[in-house]
């Protein structure tokens, strides 16, 4: 397999998984919280040390997965193990065209336990220093997982097959490329705006959301049966 | 099996209401002194509506003031009405 349909593939898994929206919905719950009791100044370095918290979630759990695959799969994933993969992308994609957001209400609520809501809610407003932003921000990544887990597979399994040097860049630049929302909001609220504009759009854009994130899961599982496992 | 609910009662206090009106105003960039003149009105409105009640819910608050923000600044009634419904 050639490096060209592993990029491909990683591109588009991090399409897919910068779609997801609770790291975002983090991120705007740590900005409308520390605004509200910090300068602006510090709650950029929040902002910061959250994105940062983030990408090394991202970059480590792939670095995880390759090593698993690595010493566990004989260095390279079975067709089988990619067709459960392709699967579960075509599941997830179902679910987040109908199931993603709580249903009929003009809000972004996922449907989360709400006792784990309730705990991503009080750290945000409990957030003060730079540490706690940066575990905010693993948190919420590592809260995306029943979504991502296998993406991660599929991308450490990409990853695996490019040569030398190339994998370490690989995985670098998939965990920035998985924090593009992330950095935009930041740059938003940089700019003079306010989480909460940024939250009306996500409300208003709701529906687009939903079908961008199902569809980039279908079209994931179909690209991963057809250059992955036929 | 149901969960049982648990009842706290907390004593009203408009100093409490501007506190939470001036965090979400902050959040989204209101001038402090705008936010402090429609803190201290809604704070004033909340008092008279509250008058003549002994017992209400944190939900009736928070609807009231509401209510009133919606009269005076649309994004921040907005911010006050959704900051726990983001995730």
């Amino acid at each position: 397999m050639s490096d060209i349909i592993s990029i491909a593939t990683i591109i588009l898994a991090g399409i897919t998984q910068a779609s997801l929206q609770l790291g975002l919905g983090g991120l705007i719950l740590l900005y409308h919280n520390s605004l509200g009791k910090h300068r602006r100044k510090k709650t950029r370095y929040l902002a910061k040390n959250y994105i940062i918290g983030s990408c090394a979630m991202t970059f480590l759990m792939v670095c995880t997965i390759s090593f698993l695959i690595g010493n566990f799969f004989d260095g390279a994933l079975a067709p089988e193990w990619l067709t459960v993969c392709a699967g579960i992308f075509a599941a997830c994609g179902g679910i987040m065209c109908l199931f993603y957001y709580r249903s009929g209400k003009r809000t972004t609520e996922l449907w989360l336990p709400k006792t784990f809501t309730r705990f991503i809610q009080k750290k945000a407003r409990q957030t003060n220093d730079n540490v706690e932003a940066f575990s905010l921000g693993l948190l919420s990544s590592f809260a995306e997982m029943p979504f991502s887990i296998a993406i991660y597979f599929v991308v450490a399994n990409c990853i695996l097959h490019m040569s030398g040097m190339l994998q370490i860049v690989a995985a670098v630049s998939y965990a920035i490329f998985t924090a593009i929302p992330l950095v935009i909001l930041k740059l938003h609220v940089k700019n003079g705006r306010s989480a909460v504009e940024a939250q009306k759009w996500r409300v208003q854009n709701k529906a687009f959301s939903r079908i961008f994130s199902g569809g980039a899961f279908m079209i994931l599982a179909m690209f991963v049966v057809a250059y992955w496992v036929m | 099996m149901p969960r049982k609910k648990t009842k706290i009662t907390y004593e009203y206090s408009a100093s409490g209401v501007i506190d939470s009106i001036m965090r979400n105003a902050r959040s989204i960039g209101l001038p402090e002194g705008w936010a402090k003149q429609i803190a201290t009105r809604v704070a004033k409105e909340t008092d008279k509506w509250i008058e003549d009640k002994e017992l209400i819910t944190e939900n009736d608050l928070r609807k009231q003031i509401i209510k009133e923000l919606k009269e005076l600044n649309l994004d921040l009634a907005y911010a006050y009405q959704n900051h726990d419904k983001i995730i």
